[in-house]
């Protein structure tokens, strides 16, 4: 081997070690995230292992909306409806999928990649001034396999404080602010 | 009313909400289906999620995918054959527009799950289900479960997923 191809190889295998670290980077990221003045991605750590309240979908994106056990705990004890809140504490998740057309047989609409997180928490002195929750929208960005803080230029435009998703959220004040209903079996 | 009426009819209205309970929580067993034997597992609603679908076909349904332990280990470590023990449950409701949700958007695009349509599973068990790929399948509407002939569908429908160990559905990130 050369000297030439030598340095090529090493540079090369500096890019990739420098790629991969970056990558690792952002995905480790995502609980450094915060609203300004709002909700932390960390209060959310573990999400990914809650229970399943609904599934949806939504023009491009299909989803489904996950809670914590107090939430799904008050979810099953009846607290969804006219009149009726949720406890302290409650926490929802909900995971936008870019939604593709499947090859397989009866060709359903599945997930495709990531498109962002959204989480509500329940906290009636923290956010007492948005109806007692909390939102937080985060994007995801597939190329660092990372997330960022949605904002003004996402659809649906969120911004950068925790009252992003109370204006939209109004529409079901009666309910305690929460659109889904309990999936039953 | 004898004391012994009193009693008897205090037990049965316990039992009545004892099965309420049981069924408000999605607990299980209960009739086995044909052919494989399954029960409904207890606790299946509270598993972890695989994944989401929407099937435009007869059912036209929102439907999620969730696995037991087992089952959400070897997904995430990307192990194929799934072990034995596996069980993977499809719940699927009716696809109904959100006239709620519409409003929050301003237009209409937004669909929610709406009443129960039936319940799926598939459970592995190498030696018991040896003449189906390992797979023992199972569905159930309302907790009846279904009869012979749906049944006899499942194994030569899942062949196309033969190189993913007959399972369809990938687990969505």
């Amino acid at each position: 081997m050369n000297r030439k191809s030598m340095l090529m190889r090493a540079g090369i295998a500096v890019i990739v070690a420098v790629l991969g670290a970056g990558a690792a980077i952002s995905a480790q990221d995502k609980y450094t995230l915060k609203v300004p003045g709002g909700l932390a991605f960390s209060e959310f750590r573990g999400f990914e292992d809650w229970r399943t309240v609904a599934v949806s979908q939504s023009g491009d994106k299909i989803e489904v909306i996950l809670a914590n056990p107090v939430m799904i705990d008050a979810y099953r004890a009846g607290v969804t409806g006219e009149g009726k809140k949720f406890p302290d504490g409650s926490k929802l998740a909900k995971i936008h999928w870019i939604a593709k057309k499947s090859t397989e047989p009866g060709a359903p609409i599945i997930p495709d990649t990531l498109h962002d997180v959204d989480f509500m928490v329940r906290d009636s002195t923290r956010f007492a001034d948005s109806g007692a929750w909390g939102y937080a929208e985060f994007e995801y960005d597939a190329p660092s396999d990372g997330f960022r803080l949605g904002t003004l230029a996402d659809k649906p435009p969120q911004a950068n404080d925790a009252k992003c998703g109370f204006a939209c959220h109004t529409v079901v004040a009666n309910k305690d602010y929460v659109f889904t209903v309990y999936g039953k079996r | 009313m004898g004391r012994i009426a009193y009693l008897l009819s205090a037990v049965v209205a316990l039992s009545g909400v004892v099965v309420y309970m049981a069924r408000a929580s999605g607990e299980g067993n209960g009739e086995a289906v044909p052919i494989f034997g399954v029960q409904i597992p207890p606790g299946y609603r509270d598993w972890k999620l695989i994944s989401v679908a929407h099937e435009e076909g007869n059912n036209n349904d929102l439907r999620a995918v969730l696995g037991n332990d087992v089952a959400i280990k070897a997904y995430r470590e990307g192990k194929l054959p799934f072990p034995d023990g596996a069980i993977i449950a499809r719940l699927a409701w009716s696809y109904v527009p959100s006239e709620e949700n519409n409003k929050a958007f301003g237009r209409a695009q937004s669909f929610v799950a709406g009443a129960p349509i039936n319940i799926q599973f598939m459970v592995k068990d190498s030696t018991k289900y040896a003449a189906t790929g390992g797979w023992g399948f199972a569905q159930f509407k309302d907790g009846k479960p279904a009869d012979e002939a749906p049944l006899r569908t499942c194994f030569p429908c899942h062949q196309p997923a033969k190189a993913e160990d007959l399972v369809f559905t990938h687990y969505s990130p």
